[in-house]
């Protein structure tokens, strides 16, 4: 998870230097286009815009989830669930336990010592193990 | 989403069996085995692709341990490989001091002569071959 904060954070770091290095009347020309884009916007779409704004947190939950779109609501919330089950699942296999194999070659006891019958017979005659 | 998440599974499993599509630190790790890599069944690949990826969190010497002994597991049999992770989780269940005490003993085996070995291999009795099966 600490690696997609860190993109994250790299993309938005860029972002804020590429705004950063704008030009003044660039920006004031973006700002002029983005008041002329809101200005155009259909007053229902305005207004519903409006509402979300000023309804408080309750109230879009409630809508998103009992509202005529709460069928889209739904698909999202299984799309996000499913992305964050293959992030943490990702993340298990990346830090999970070392399987047995990698363990057994890299054991202080070779593979062939668990496999050599004349070492298990040897051990037998001399040891109590 | 599901169904779509699913269905990579496979293709994914299926682009990582070329030895030309594993990607450098998995042809590092694996280097030993680079001929032999697209003659291996695929669960042994995947194994083997298992074993490079704990590989970076080993220390030089468990990582050299691993290099050096890839290609005789890869050799081995099923049967062989089963029996030795058997007896390896036996073996970490064991108190620390048997478990000194048998590595101990193994350098002693070691020093024996390869006579005595031989003589010592013959006094068991050879796996059937229908034990030859499974993982």
């Amino acid at each position: 998870m600490n690696q997609e904060r860190d993109t994250a954070k790299t993309i938005v770091d860029y972002l804020q230097f590429g705004a950063d290095q704008l030009d003044d009347a660039v920006a004031t020309k973006l700002a002029a286009a983005r008041q002329r884009a809101v200005s155009a916007m259909p007053e229902t779409v305005y207004a519903a815009h409006a509402e979300v704004a000023h309804a408080g947190l309750g109230h879009v939950i409630h809508e998103a989830f009992h509202g005529r779109n709460a069928w889209m609501t739904m698909l999202a919330t299984m799309a996000l669930l499913l992305v964050v089950l293959a992030l943490v699942q990702g993340n298990t296999t990346m830090n999970g336990p070392v399987e047995a194999d990698a363990l057994l070659l890299a054991s202080e006891l070779p593979p062939e010592a668990y496999l050599d019958k004349g070492f298990d017979a040897w051990l037998e005659s001399t040891s109590e193990l | 989403m599901l169904a779509l998440t699913l269905a990579t599974l496979p293709a994914q499993a299926a682009d990582l069996a070329k030895w030309s599509q594993l990607n450098g630190d998995q042809k590092k790790v694996l280097a030993p085995l680079a001929a032999e890599w697209d003659s291996l069944r695929p669960w042994q690949r995947e194994k083997m692709l298992e074993i490079a990826r704990d590989y970076p969190r080993m220390n030089t010497e468990q990582q050299n341990r691993v290099k050096r002994r890839l290609s005789d597991w890869s050799r081995m049999t099923p049967y062989e490989r089963e029996n030795a992770r058997k007896k390896h989780q036996q073996f970490t269940a064991l108190p620390p001091e048997k478990q000194q005490e048998l590595r101990k003993k193994w350098q002693e085996y070691q020093r024996l002569p390869e006579a005595e070995r031989q003589k010592l291999r013959g006094n068991l009795p050879e796996p059937t071959p229908e034990d030859d099966l499974g993982n």
